[in-house]
């Protein structure tokens, strides 16, 4: 497929200035990631020292070392084997975010599909009222939700994240746009073929609509991943909180011990959904080949 | 299932839970925006008492600044990421993956880099002064609000720029076999061919950059308090110092107006748009 | 393909039912220092209620002792005489102590300290009913093991262990000792680190092995009588410590296995489980559940007092032992909030089985005088179940913002409770919208009765009504020489007087400092809804005069953050020791007036209202309020006239009462604090090394004169709204250390209390 190019000097001047504002972007996101790394690998003492001017509110400035001095994963020892409530929020966290996200799979998904593919009556004014309630900030509709899960016994549930997560009208949002960009003539065609509504969406809708589905999952992800202010609003037992809560809680003056544990909760969804993105995308890809 | 009754099938449930976990609370926000905090109907006096309360206006005013410089500049630029990482070759999804990294990077460690960053006493300065540059009080100056563009675009440009990636995939690739062959340079390509072809997408991606303007309220607490400087007091603060003395009549008239204001505003851009 | 999207389909919805599972809130949880609340289902009135299923009427009831020490506990054994003997390691001393109680626990008396045990680091330890304590050791240098054997009043003997070589996984942990024990008769057991358990013969330090539990990974047991607890993660192994038999015994088995946390010891400071033993085959326990009884092998327990009626329930409260007296009386030793406090459970057969009421009360600090007005009320209202919610209880990083929130949507959402401290929350708001009840009445009632500081009590009546109203308050204190205390007069004044003498205020953190001014000028701070931008202004300047880095740079001297106790800081000692040319700081109780006047003496000093010509204030402590939407009002109401009573009031430290009569029961103490010959000195040193001894006095009616004069002086509150004083002392402390100009400051200072005023 790939044309060979002649490489003259405009084009490489091209792919200069093509690949180096994506290089210098990249540094630039990936940048703090170094200071994690690095700062989770030094002692108190001698984070310590760097950083006194801000935390002490002694003379001079912060200052850094890329190569700490004296290495040690005492931070690392330290939270993965001293804190057992890193674990069990992880845990919480990983259960709200499996369970937000399976939820929209199952309940926002189709409800994209519906509102993009079929012009039902009032399709305009589902569309419209799950913009208007997308826009809303959370703090403004805090207390009345709180009222309802209070009425469905769901407070101090890890349910009472869940189901309001789930019902977010954003992801539906997003998918709905990947949605109508399906050609019309394609479903048609299935139609013809015998298929019915559902298998539609199976075989078609949610193959074509993939990198849409994919977009919406990640931002989900990464939301659920780093949720504050529901689970501080609606759960009173620590035991139940999820570790972006924990993370507040090490104060500056443990901060290689917070820089480990921001590490390790960077590590994961990286891990976990980074290598996953692709394996969903080629799964979806997949099955519309097949079916 | 019978092509008539699909939509409504496949809408129902998600548009059940709406109603009950957001709508619903949204129809009592409304309901207290014209009520008295103690009980008792209070007409618009809540919406007089807003529209004339000072740290109303200085909180919206910030927002709408706010929102002026970041939206477009976040989608140019990752405009301008999203075309140059597009086709690169090897190395896209590793790249793309890199620039989504600050937005898994938790909030609150967020804000202990920005606060050893910008502090007074912070790298940022040091190297100033190694410079011999006057330090300068980041997080107590009008400089706090470039402070927080900067940490917006940080954060967002990564996302952006795969939403806009997932747009330019969607173009189809005879369009611009056909327009090559009909002798069309990269300029004229990008001009003719791929910017209308993603403005449907541009319309998706404003609403939710704008969506997430409201998020940088997560950092800015963390590192400046409820109190931060007047440039950088948005609306989150104002709601948010409401709950805590109890205001929430004025919260709900703020935020009713709020919605009312960024309805409107969605509404007449989606006309715009599809026109 | 079909199949293959359908079975992932599958998959998806069973993983999604799984997470059913996971929604369910820790059973009986409720974190940190939420006391549950729920007073006991109508369904277990019989259990909650004593074995003899009377129905409604008898309960236990709590009962703090008054232990007096802060200490890790080893042991605590009822002893053959009846007498109740504790041997810990005081927090403080670092000694080993006796503690011994005649009289059940009502009281005890130190039995005699332990010294010469520097060099010795107890793994474990144990009481045993004829008296004596042992405490043993690893020295992991050459791998052996050592105990002492501790007897009140004579020398400690020291005696190595010798552990046979018996076949083991890690021979090297048979000398690591975990835990001790002794059974009812005086064998005494310990547990290696492999599981290894050996009887030791206390006089030669012979062992010998008793059972080998390397297979269920023990690494802790319990002796309840002569019933020997082997206990893990995974369940319980019981024998018979005489003859070494194992019993089955399939409940206790399940409930260690079903909660694994009961079964280790994590901690120094106890466990989630204490055991002790009864009659023959009974055995009792406790648990954050609360207190069973359990026959071995029988198939249930019953529940004698039901946890979430007491401390037992507070998850965060540790378990060191329990001792039954007799059947109707228990007395449990416990770890809670960095205490040690030993609870007496009595049975009441007049109180009802389950408390009729709930009074919820919250508070957004801990502090002592709430928790002795607690227990006082409880006492003297056994139908009342006091719910005590801390918002703040510092060890779980929940900021006062967090903490807010969350009591606001409780108020909201129509669950508020019934008594407020309204010690920093934001008490104006509440007022104006009606969540706080008008209790005029109350304090009209009480004006009557007892009397109050006028003064005080009228900066919290408004228009003939009262919604919030200090218990307590304190004042500051400025004084030295004559012309220090002239000086004290205002903030001015005294730098201007530090400048001219050559001294300093003293070293300090500029947080701390500020901490310590600020109740001095803040009552001018705000007027109405304004700000006086020339009294912060001055305020900074003055403080930044007064203010001496320590020699170590700005380092905060002490933590002001959390208090329970509200302890005075003025002290001319200090001009004394050299360390500063005037004191200035606040008064809180007889014994800082007492301490003071010994110092005075000696010094022929003099004391005034710090800030007298700025304005003369005095700081609010313990305002509370009754929630508007209270189903309680009685109990709401008895609570208060609890809290701003005479009975509590008069019990000295926390700042003085704004009750009358109880001031004058405080003024009494005062003047009788020593007998007649037993006046004791006091030996204060400093940092440098210099020392010097006070001689501690009963006040004089002069000094009780002059304080009282000084407490009915002022008459504005000190700025008390937590947002203004965290914003000045951001600022103020950058301006202090340099950061930022003093003009800088102010102008920010202003800008944000302006917003937040103008919210």
């Amino acid at each position: 497929m790939m044309r060979r190019k002649k490489r003259t000097a405009g084009s490489v001047l091209f792919s200069i200035l093509r690949c180096a504002p994506v290089a210098a972007a990249a540094c630039v996101a990936v940048g703090p990631v170094v200071f994690l790394v690095t700062g989770s690998l030094m002692g108190r003492g001698e984070l310590g020292e760097y950083l006194a001017p801000v935390l002490f509110g002694t003379e001079g400035f912060v200052t850094w070392r890329f190569l700490p001095m004296y290495p040690t994963f005492q931070n690392i020892v330290e939270l993965l084997c001293d804190s057992p409530e890193f674990f069990y929020m992880f845990w919480n966290t990983m259960r709200i975010t499996a369970g937000i996200l399976v939820g929209q799979l199952l309940c926002g998904m189709p409800a994209a599909w519906g509102l993009a593919r079929y012009p039902f009556r009032g399709n305009r004014a589902v569309y419209g009222l799950y913009i208007l309630l997308m826009l809303m900030p959370f703090q403004a509709l805090m207390l009345p939700e709180y009222l309802v899960l209070e009425k469905l016994s769901l407070n101090n549930t890890l349910w009472a994240v869940i189901l309001p997560g789930i019902f977010s009208t954003f992801p539906v949002f997003l998918m709905y746009r990947f949605f109508t960009e399906v050609p019309e003539e394609i479903l048609e065609a299935a139609r013809i073929d015998g298929a019915g509504e559902g298998r539609v969406f199976l075989y078609i809708g949610l193959p074509l609509g993939r990198t849409g589905i994919v977009s919406a999952l990640l931002l989900q992800f990464l939301e659920c991943f780093g949720m504050i202010e529901q689970p501080l609003a609606f759960l009173k037992d620590q035991t139940l909180f999820p570790l972006a809560l924990y993370l507040p809680e090490i104060g500056a003056e443990r901060a290689g011990f917070a820089f480990a544990a921001s590490l390790v909760a960077l590590a994961v969804p990286l891990l976990l959904f980074f290598a996953g993105s692709e394996y969903l995308e080629q799964g979806i890809a997949a099955s519309a080949l097949k079916g | 299932m019978k092509k008539k009754y699909a939509g409504i099938v496949f809408v129902l449930p998600h548009l059940l839970g709406v109603l009950l976990f957001l709508f619903l609370p949204f129809l009592d926000v409304v309901r207290r925006s014209f009520a008295q905090a103690a009980g008792g109907f209070a007409g618009l006096s809540n919406y007089g008492e807003v529209l004339h309360n000072e740290a109303f206006r200085l909180a919206a005013g910030n927002t709408i600044r706010f929102t002026a410089v970041c939206l477009p500049l976040l989608m140019l630029l990752s405009l301008l990421l999203a075309l140059a990482l597009y086709g690169i070759g090897s190395g896209e999804a590793a790249l793309k993956n890199s620039l989504l990294i600050p937005m898994a990077i938790p909030a609150a460690c967020v804000a202990l880099l920005w606060q050893l960053l910008f502090d007074n006493h912070g790298m940022i300065n040091g190297m100033l002064s190694a410079f011999g540059v006057a330090p300068v009080s980041w997080m107590s100056t009008d400089a706090s609000f470039y402070v927080l563009v900067g940490s917006y675009l940080w954060k967002n440009a990564g996302y952006v720029t795969v939403l806009w990636v997932a747009a330019l995939d969607g173009i189809p690739g005879e369009v611009y076999e056909a327009a090559r062959m009909d002798g069309a340079g990269k300029m004229a390509s990008l001009f003719f061919i791929t910017l209308p072809c993603i403005r449907p997408a541009a319309f998706t991606i404003g609403v939710i950059s704008f969506l997430n303007t409201f998020k940088v309220f997560r950092e800015a607490y963390l590192v400046a308090g409820s109190y931060p400087q007047e440039r950088i007091y948005l609306i989150s603060h104002l709601f948010n110092n409401w709950f805590l003395s109890l205001s929430v009549d004025k919260m709900a008239a703020g935020a009713v107006l709020l919605s009312v204001v960024t309805g409107a505003a969605v509404y007449a851009l989606q006309r715009a748009w599809e026109e | 393909m079909r199949k293959k999207i359908l079975s992932a389909l599958l998959a998806v919805v069973v993983a999604f039912a799984g997470l059913c599972g996971c929604g369910d809130p820790a059973v009986g949880g409720a974190g940190g220092t939420e006391y549950p609340a729920e007073a006991g289902g109508t369904g277990n009135s019989a259990e909650v209620g004593k074995a003899s299923g009377s129905g409604g009427m008898g309960r236990f009831l709590e009962q703090e002792t008054s232990f007096p020490e802060n200490m890790m506990i080893f042991g605590m054994e009822k002893l053959e005489d009846g007498t109740v003997r504790v041997l810990g390691q005081s927090e403080e001393s670092g000694q080993y102590v006796f503690y011994d109680s005649a009289d059940d626990g009502d009281s005890w008396v130190s039995a005699g300290e332990v010294s010469g045990l520097s060099d010795f680091f107890p793994e474990a330890g144990a009481v045993s009913s004829d008296g004596s304590g042992v405490l043993v050791m690893t020295h992991y240098k050459d791998e052996t093991a050592e105990m002492v054997i501790l007897d009140p009043g004579q020398e400690a003997r020291r005696v190595m262990l010798t552990i046979p070589e018996v076949s083991a996984s890690r021979p090297e942990n048979l000398k690591v000792i975990v835990a001790c024990a002794f059974d009812a008769e005086g064998r005494f057991f310990i547990e290696s680190l492999n599981s290894h358990i050996f009887q030791v013969d206390l006089s030669t330090g012979e062992c010998r092995e008793f059972s080998d539990m390397e297979e269920s990974y023990s690494r802790n047991i319990g002796i309840a009588g002569n019933w020997l607890f082997a206990l893990s993660g995974g369940g319980v192994a019981i024998f018979n410590s005489e003859d070494g038999s194992q019993v089955e015994d399939a409940f206790l088995n399940d409930l260690f296995a079903k909660n694994p946390a009961l079964g280790e010891k994590n901690t120094d400071f106890g466990a989630g489980f204490a055991l002790a033993g009864g009659t023959a085959d009974e055995i009792f326990y406790v648990t954050h559940e609360g207190l069973f009884v359990h026959s071995i092998g029988g198939s249930v327990a019953e529940q004698l007092i039901d946890g979430a009626l007491n401390t037992m329930g507070n998850t965060s409260a540790l378990f060191y032992h329990l001792v039954m007296l007799d059947e109707e009386n228990f007395l449990v030793s416990v770890h809670l909030n960095r205490k040690t406090t030993v609870l007496k459970y009595t049975y009441d057969s007049s109180a009802s089985a389950v408390p009729e009421t709930e009074l919820k009360v919250y508070a957004l600090n801990d502090s002592n005088y709430l928790r002795q007005v607690m227990s006082d009320y409880q006492k003297k209202h056994q139908d009342v179940y006091v719910n005590l919610t801390i918002g703040m209880s510092g060890d779980d990083g929940v900021t006062a913002e967090d903490a807010i929130r969350a009591l606001n949507t409780d108020i909201l959402a129509g669950n508020g409770p019934d008594v407020l401290i309204l010690d920093g929350l934001p008490m104006d708001s509440y007022i104006e919208k009606g969540v706080l009840a008008d209790i005029a009445s109350l304090i009209q009632e009480m004006r009557e009765s007892d009397g109050f500081f006028e003064n005080v009590a009228a900066a919290y009546e408004k228009d003939g009504a009262v919604y919030g109203f200090p218990a307590k308050f304190y004042v500051m204190l400025a004084g030295g020489t004559a012309e220090a205390t002239a000086a004290g007069a205002s903030l001015q004044k005294m730098a201007d007087y530090v400048e001219a003498s050559g001294g300093t205020y003293g070293q300090s953190g500029a947080k701390s400092l500020l901490q310590e001014l600020y109740p001095v000028s803040s009552a001018g701070f705000l007027s109405g809804n304004k700000l006086n931008e020339d009294k912060i202004k001055q305020f900074l300047i003055q403080s930044k005069r007064l203010y001496t880095p320590t020699e170590y740079g700005d380092v905060e001297l002490y933590d002001g953050g959390m208090a329970d106790e509200l302890v005075g800081t003025y002290g001319t000692v200090s001009i004394l020791m050299g360390e500063s040319c005037i004191s200035c700081g606040s008064i809180a109780s007889m014994n800082g007036l007492v301490l003071e006047a010994a110092a005075s003496a000696q010094g022929g000093f003099d004391y005034g209202l710090a800030g007298r010509e700025d304005s003369k204030s005095f700081v609010p402590y313990q305002i509370a309020g009754i929630g508007s939407g209270t189903a309680n009002r009685d109990a709401a109401e008895d609570f208060l006239r609890a809290l701003f009573g005479k009975d509590c009031g008069s019990i000295d430290g926390n700042g003085f009462p704004v009750n009358r009569s109880a001031y004058e029961a405080l003024c009494e103490y005062g003047m009788n604090m020593f007998g007649e010959t037993d006046e004791p000195g006091v030996s204060v040193s400093s940092t440098d090394g210099t020392s010097l001894s006070l001689e501690m006095k009963n006040a004089t009616e002069e000094q009780i004169a002059k304080l009282t004069g000084i407490l009915e002086e002022a008459d504005t509150p000190a700025q008390t709204d937590k947002v203004i004083e965290d914003i000045i002392m951001e600022y103020g402390e950058s301006a202090l250390r340099g950061d930022i100009g003093v003009d800088e400051a102010v102008l920010a200072i202003l800008q944000k209390c302006n917003l937040y005023l103008a919210e």
